[in-house]
């Protein structure tokens, strides 16, 4: 049988903690606390790219998914007023349970990441060969511009057509309007 | 990059140009007419400079580690600019209905060219993803956008959730090749001996991921509801742009493995997984087809059949045959094309605005005392669908079986005769519908049908003829994709 090193035993411990994070966000009933185990485990696989020595996409994985998309994500959620949807479901006392489940694998996680930096001999290990912004920028905008360029087209499409399933209804006589007016110009 | 790398370029670049000009377009006027116009005029222009690229088909130019022009890719482009072509002409007839100026409907349009331009080009993997994402969200727009009408919403669900999990297996599979090749090109520059477990689960989830693409059999549930519930041309534009990329974009990866495999005998489960594929593709497919009434239910199963008849090209076993089975997918993906587009234009001409998703067979019941040039066409697109000699699809599925018989797949071979054999009875239902004209009623159904406009006639007659052309001389259109 093979022995793990303690770094294997880190990154299968916070793997684990993902994929649990993980289930618990599709098995849960209320879209925000499904959403507090989301930031948990995206949080968990940022540790993982640390711990494989991944420096830089661990920081991405924590500002872009962690950061920005879920807060917007919660942000809209509050903001749409899906409330009786969640209302629902939720459980009448709004007890620690619910807290407290993201709160200890975000502290096992928090646990995990302070041995890290504190074993010295697992930090040789991991800064031995890092990539940073610099190499990733060199490579963006050198042999893989076109792939840049496509990403640009590819959020164009989502944005189109997610403007287009988001457009209020009131606008098609509105634009009708304006067609008509414009025929006429033409003419 | 060099100018020449962006000579190669050119069609795609124009592709994604006349995008960005479109959006500028719309922000200074908005006309449904103009906006068509324009369109119209980039993928001409587009399917112009990939005429004139000088590229020949045994030569590949490398533009960057992503895309790889070659002559088969550049010929799969422009079969997917004449559907694209086809269906903005298409939908002008579908949009007019509706008050409002669908001006985003042209830009998705053009966007779903730019990715399947993309994926026909591709020879690295993160190229192939983008190109499959940029044209599944792009669909997923198209798919769900008459919003009041009846399916549309659950048709864009189920388009986008079913792509969005197919896309993830993909994805992880592309992660498990990587793990063993180290490489995301097609094909890397060194390649080890004995590629294990994962190479083979990676190829597998892959496999899935571009079957879910192509409808293949046991992923094929999505088909029937999605290809229902679209608008007309969109239902064009899955069954022709998206399959003929994802099809190029799987046979170009999979010929760079093929000297791989035969390197060390890593292939044989892979193969006879894609043998299963296709065999159940062919019997599901023409067999589920069978009772459907629904025109467009019964051309997804009829697609879904045909994708499994193309998919004996990738099981030949030496790599001397690549270039007849690149020859064979050529026609083949033509004559699909040229009949796919010509049955769906007979569907737009003939249905009104409130049936077309419930246009059912017998809805063109005695078509031919009626609109003879359509039924005409549409006889020539179902001929040539179900193989019938002197048609088009016939010389395509001669090529196929060809294949076939050379890599010595018997079980293939009889599935594929046995599931011709059974398409056949739906396929001559359709044209024994068309000149039934017994029952009564079918007089006034003649009243119902929509008037053509003389441009349409033009291009029914058009593709009449192309039809014919090509099926009595095949050589000319074999001759510009022919081994020299």
């Amino acid at each position: 049988m093979m022995i793990l090193s303690p770094l294997e035993w880190m990154f299968y411990l916070a793997a684990l903690l993902a994929v649990v994070a993980s289930v618990k966000v599709i098995t849960g009933k209320n879209s925000v606390h499904s959403l507090l185990y989301l930031v948990v485990s995206l949080l968990a696989v940022a540790v993982c790219f640390y711990l494989m020595g991944a420096p830089f996409a661990a920081g991405l994985e924590v500002i872009v998914y962690a950061g920005a998309i879920l807060v917007l994500f919660v942000f809209a959620i509050m903001m749409f007023g899906l409330g009786q949807d969640e209302t629902l479901h939720a459980p009448k006392i709004a007890s620690m349970r619910i807290w407290l489940g993201p709160c200890c694998i975000a502290l096992v996680l928090l646990v995990q990441l302070l041995y890290v930096i504190d074993s010295s001999a697992l930090q040789e290990k991991l800064t031995s060969n890092i990539i940073d912004a610099k190499q990733v920028g060199t490579l963006l905008y050198g042999p893989y511009l076109l792939a840049v360029e496509i990403a640009s087209f590819l959020l164009l499409a989502g944005l189109i057509a997610g403007y287009h399933f988001a457009k209020p209804d009131g606008q098609y006589e509105h634009l009708n309007i304006q067609q008509s007016t414009n025929e006429k110009g033409e003419l | 990059m060099t100018i020449a790398m962006l000579a190669n370029l050119l069609p795609i670049l124009l592709v994604a140009f006349g995008i960005v000009l479109t959006l500028l377009l719309i922000a200074w006027q908005r006309s449904q007419k103009l906006i068509l116009a324009f369109t119209l005029l980039v993928f001409i222009s587009a399917l112009v400079a990939s005429i004139s690229l000088p590229v020949h088909l045994n030569e590949s130019v490398q533009v960057t580690p992503l895309l790889k022009v070659d002559g088969y890719g550049n010929f799969a482009f422009m079969l997917v600019l004449i559907a694209s072509i086809a269906v903005s002409v298409l939908s002008s007839t579908w949009l007019n209905s509706a008050a409002e100026v669908h001006d985003e409907y042209f830009v998705l349009i053009q966007l779903v060219a730019l990715g399947a331009g993309i994926l026909v080009l591709s020879s690295h993997f993160a190229a192939l993803f983008l190109g499959f994402e940029l044209l599944s969200i792009a669909l997923v727009g198209l798919a769900g956008y008459g919003r009041n009408c009846q399916y549309s919403v659950e048709t864009s669900f189920k388009y986008l959730i079913l792509s969005a999990s197919a896309s993830s297996f993909m994805l992880l599979g592309i992660a498990f090749i990587y793990s063993q090749v180290g490489s995301l090109s097609f094909a890397p520059a060194h390649v080890n001996a004995g590629y294990g477990l994962f190479y083979q689960a990676g190829m597998l989830l892959f496999l899935g991921g571009v079957a879910f693409k192509l409808s293949l059999a046991p992923f094929h549930f999505w088909t029937p509801d999605v290809y229902q519930g679209a608008p007309t041309p969109v239902t064009l534009l899955l069954a022709t742009v998206s399959k003929v990329a994802m099809f190029i974009v799987l046979l170009k990866y999979w010929f760079s493995q093929i000297e791989v495999m035969s390197a060390h005998h890593s292939g044989e489960g892979i193969q006879s997984i894609i043998s299963l594929l296709a065999i159940t593709s062919m019997l599901a497919g023409n067999a589920l087809a069978l009772k459907q009434q629904n025109i467009k239910r019964l051309l997804a199963y009829s697609s879904i059949a045909h994708m499994g008849y193309l998919l004996i090209v990738l099981l030949i076993i030496s790599p001397q045959s690549i270039a007849l089975a690149w020859q064979s997918t050529l026609f083949y993906l033509s004559a699909y094309v040229l009949a796919t587009i010509s049955i769906f234009s007979a569907l737009i001409l003939t249905s009104t605005k409130q049936n077309s998703t419930s246009m059912q067979v017998i809805d063109w019941h005695g078509l031919f005392w009626h609109r003879p040039s359509l039924a005409v066409l549409i006889i020539i697109a179902v001929l040539s669908l179900a193989g019938i000699p002197l048609t088009m699809g016939f010389i395509g599925k001669f090529y196929v079986l060809n294949v076939a018989v050379q890599a010595q797949q018997w079980w293939l071979i009889a599935s594929l005769v046995v599931g011709s054999g059974i398409g056949l009875f739906y396929y001559l239902t359709i044209i024994f519908t068309l000149f039934n004209s017994e029952q009564q009623g079918s007089y006034e159904q003649g009243l119902n049908l929509p008037v053509l406009k003389g441009i349409h006639q033009v291009s029914v007659i058009g593709l009449i003829l192309l039809g014919v052309f090509w099926g009595v001389f095949p050589d000319t259109l074999s001759q510009l994709f022919a081994i020299q």
